[in-house]
């Protein structure tokens, strides 16, 4: 059985990790199918005519307390009542699964005196859930004696994922698509805790909405780095994120009757189908029998352990929520057999769900990959290579930076005493990687609602990025055969589905600068002309030659001011309303103007893509396609009426 | 030619007129109740033992009863609003008149009707929820017990979860359909007959136990539930 000691003593790695307290352990009880359990606060029931009085015995005679682990019996049932049949068939039930509250030291012996009971199938204990975080002691510390500036510079320029592929994800090009910084979307971020209060984590936030946030810096500093990568506001300092318009908020594992599954359940019904989980947690497997250890060996996805893996499925293939989930830094291959042998204590129907060829939970799972080598002056082996740490196999669907990811937290880039001004450039693990991919599908989806296009399931969200995106690459010991997956590369992605840029800045460029050309062509000739007659007048041809020069000139460069000054009115009043882009301040007549282009397009339809209300979100959103055959049918109606009142008029005239 | 007769929001309906189009059902054309009845003119004969109908709408389309080789019909009401310029009782006889026709017009229409036009109603015989839990219970079906009277008025939001199935020739078809035993089946079935309709929408409600009851019913219900088994269902029935 899994212990409750923390990692640390028998660990006899070099690196000297961080180490956080982990979530409390969770005894998690699977009763038979024909137990037909109701329960009630303290109250116990079988609707099926079954004995309860022996589970209540033990219960209470431990001072324990049942709970089903996914909320109320019935409600349950009804949730599942929207699934479709051939889903409902595969679905595990999650109606049977309860959560037992009791002292940790308990545990062990209620979970073996569970298996002896007749409506009990399956009693098991999860070990304590950790970040996967894989950062080292002193890359984790604030530089808690340096003082924040008064304001904070921007680290952008750190933030090399966000560009183009293969190094990055190409978050940029995303950007120029409707919708692709993630307008639309939503997103529940699943760990301990976060700091909310951030200067760069103000924007479209939703806070912590379960569970109760971890008091321990190490959870915070991980999910406030984990939600800067996607989420960071889009501003003018600090960092920003790869969908920094989605909506972002939280649900803790921390907290009385919560646990890992119950976290996902509850975020699933937060979401719309389409919209965005993501499982920061893994756990002590089955390598070193279920033990925490400093070095994070043997740790492994959450989906492993059945309850989580009902919740993902749930999600997945009820909801239509698609779920990203971190494959642990355990350094596993999760295609060994050992992760085959079921676990005496699960249920006799669990399947391996890292083997493909059993039922798949649907989550895509996220391996860490190596960054280009010289990003912050480190290198951690060839570009996109498995990072040493990171689990491995056939399952594993994506990667994204395992290291070297600046972001938001933990103060070694910017530190002093307040914490809501730290950022870091280290931040680690298959923790750094998964958020990358919940930024660019976050952005996909934006892009596609903008679009009107129908928003990716999971399913093909599971291809898509399994199909695109730039290859795994070796490394001395770590081949491309020990398998993470591609790094995603959205504009690749956003392309394949149809998608491009509102404007290409390139093209509006070349537009623009023949435009000024022919503009100052123009004015020039007009000028020659006039001053041509001007020069007939005069008598003076030496002097007026010069004046005509000197005029010219200055006509010229009041033309182009004044372009200027219209140009910064415009843009200014524009900047009031829409979200402009963030890059680096444009510096040129003609740059400018290829922005002014790119933001009218968006003004040509009034109110552009990413600014319409979402119709998603509403009771006919799934309808959304049926609206334009609705409205003719409308029109059909109203010019029939009108039809026979003109007929009815012309008769009363008549008459 | 086939038909869609629905309302301008009835999307259900759209939906299955495109799930229909898509499946290759052709010619398929969708009428509004609007269009059906501000007709430019309309002709309605019996001679010889048939009866022949010949509409043309104000958009140039022509509506010939010979053509048409089967009917989704959606459409329990038609507009009145053009008799409000008569006094009370001419617009009570008018809305009769009015009614009477279309309901022999689509009751007459050959090929598959679904749901053919009854006595009390133009989508099948309208019943209140009070008519439904009584047939349903004639079907042997659990039902939400049911309590109406003047000082009680009908509670239609209930508490407890709900959910809706739809029935077409005595087939169940939804999401919740595998939730349905054998014997619920069947019963479902034997209520559809019990009503003479070919296409109905049950709704249930879950007791506490667990157990789905029988609120009430519907002639419109949301075809979209049924999803593509029902749409190849009803492309079974009309190709």
């Amino acid at each position: 059985m899994p212990s409750r000691k923390k990692p640390g003593s028998a660990s006899g790695n070099k690196a000297r990790l961080v180490t956080l307290p982990g979530a409390p352990r969770e005894l998690i009880v699977v009763t038979q199918s024909d137990a037909g359990l109701r329960v009630r606060g303290p109250a116990m029931e079988s609707v099926s005519g079954k004995s309860v009085t022996s589970l209540s015995k033990l219960l209470e005679a431990n001072g324990a307390t049942m709970t089903p682990c996914f909320g109320v019996e019935e409600r349950v049932q009804r949730a599942l009542m929207t699934a479709a049949p051939e889903v409902a068939e595969t679905m595990p039930a999650l109606v049977n699964y309860y959560f037992v509250e009791a002292a940790d030291d308990k545990l062990d012996k209620l979970a073996e005196d569970m298996m002896n009971q007749s409506l009990v199938e399956a009693a098991y204990v999860k070990p304590p859930a950790y970040p996967p975080v894989y950062m080292e002691l002193e890359e984790a510390a604030p530089r808690a004696l340096e003082v924040a500036p008064p304001v904070t510079n921007a680290f952008m320029a750190n933030q090399l994922y966000l560009e183009a592929a293969p190094g990055g994800i190409d978050a940029r090009y995303a950007w120029l698509c409707a919708g692709g910084r993630g307008r639309n979307v939503r997103i529940v971020d699943i760990e301990g805790a976060w700091r909310f209060t951030h200067e760069d984590l103000l924007q479209n936030q939703g806070g912590v909405i379960g569970g109760v946030q971890s008091s321990d810096l190490g959870w915070r500093n991980h999910g406030t780095a984990v939600v800067g990568e996607f989420g960071g506001d889009q501003n003018n300092f600090g960092v920003t994120g790869i969908s920094p318009l989605a909506n972002v908020r939280a649900i803790s594992i921390f907290g009385g009757g919560q646990s890992w599954g119950k976290a996902i359940t509850d975020a699933a019904n937060a979401l719309r189908g389409g919209d965005i989980i993501l499982i920061e947690l893994h756990a002590a497997g089955p390598r070193f029998n279920f033990q925490g250890r400093d070095d994070q060996r043997g740790y492994i996805a959450v989906e492993f352990w059945p309850d989580a893996f009902a919740a993902i499925v749930y999600a997945t293939q009820v909801r239509g929520v698609i779920v990203i989930e971190a494959a642990g830094n355990g350094a596993e291959n999760l295609d060994d057999p050992i992760y085959s042998n079921r676990p005496v204590t699960f249920p006799l129907s669990w399947r391996n769900p890292f083997n493909l060829a059993n039922p798949q939970s649907g989550a895509i799972l996220v391996g860490a990959g190596a960054p280009p080598p010289g990003t912050h002056g480190a290198n951690h082996g060839p570009d996109r290579s498995r990072l040493d740490f990171s689990n491995f196999g056939a399952r594993l669907d994506v990667q994204g930076w395992g290291r070297e990811v600046s972001t938001t937290g933990y103060g070694d880039l910017q530190g002093g005493s307040d914490e809501n001004l730290w950022y870091t450039n280290r931040f680690s693990g298959t923790s750094s990687a998964s958020p990358i991919i919940v930024g660019a599908v976050a952005s996909l989806q934006g892009a596609l609602r903008a679009a009107n296009k129908p928003l990716l399931t999971p399913t093909i969200t599971h291809d898509l990025l399994r199909n695109t995106g730039s290859p795994q690459q070796d490394a001395p010991g770590r081949p491309a055969t020990q398998r993470i997956g591609n790094r995603p590369d959205l504009k690749s992605a956003l392309n394949s589905l149809g998608i491009q840029p509102i404007v290409k800045l390139k093209e509006a460029k070349d537009v623009k600068e023949k435009d000024v050309k022919d503009i100052k062509d123009t004015k020039e000739k007009e000028k020659e002309k006039e001053t041509v007659k001007d020069f007939k007048d005069s008598k003076d041809s030496s002097k007026e030659g010069k004046e005509v020069k000197e005029a010219k000139e200055k006509d010229f460069k009041d033309i182009k001011d004044s372009a200027e000054k219209v140009l910064d009115k415009v843009q200014d009043k524009i900047k009031e309303v829409f979200d402009r882009p963030e890059t680096a301040a444009p510096t040129s007549l003609e740059e400018r103007l290829a922005r002014l282009e790119q933001t009218v397009s968006q003004l040509a339809h009034f109110i552009s893509g990413e600014e319409r209300p979402d119709l998603q979100a509403s009771t006919l959103g799934e309808e959304e396609d049926l609206k334009a055959l609705s409205h003719e049918l409308e029109k059909q109606a109203v010019d029939a009426k009108a039809a026979k009142d003109h007929k009815d008029i012309e008769k009363l005239r008549e008459g | 030619m086939y038909c869609v007769f629905c309302r301008s929001e009835d999307l259900p309906a759209q939906w299955a007129y495109r799930g229909l189009k898509q499946r290759g059902l052709a010619p398929l054309e969708i009428f509004t109740p609007e269009a059906l009845v501000y007709n430019r003119r309309l002709e309605h004969r019996f001679q010889a033992g048939e009866t022949i109908t010949r509409i043309e709408l104000a958009d140039g389309r022509v509506l010939d009863s010979d053509r048409v080789r089967g009917v989704l019909n959606r459409i329990n009401f038609l507009p009145v609003e053009h008799f409000n310029v008569a006094g009370l009782d001419d617009r009570a006889y008018a809305v009769q008149e009015q009614q009477a026709i279309f309901l022999s017009w689509m009751y007459a229409l050959p090929g598959e009707v679904i749901n053919r036009p009854g006595a009390r109603g133009l989508c099948g015989d309208h019943r209140s929820a009070a008519e439904w839990v009584w047939l349903a219970t004639q079907a042997g079906l659990p039902v939400l017990p049911f309590h109406q009277s003047d000082e009680q008025p009908l509670e239609f939001t209930p508490t407890n979860p709900t959910f809706q199935l739809v029935v077409f020739d005595s087939e169940v078809y939804g999401a919740s359909a595998h939730w349905c035993q054998a014997d619920l089946r069947n019963s479902i079935g034997r209520l559809a007959e019990l009503s003479r309709l070919r296409l109905i929408g049950l709704d249930f409600s879950i007791s506490s136990a667990g157990e789905p009851l029988v609120m009430s019913a519907t002639t419109l219900p949301d075809l979209r539930l049924g999803g593509e088994i029902l749409l190849d269902a009803l492309i079974a029935v009309f190709a």
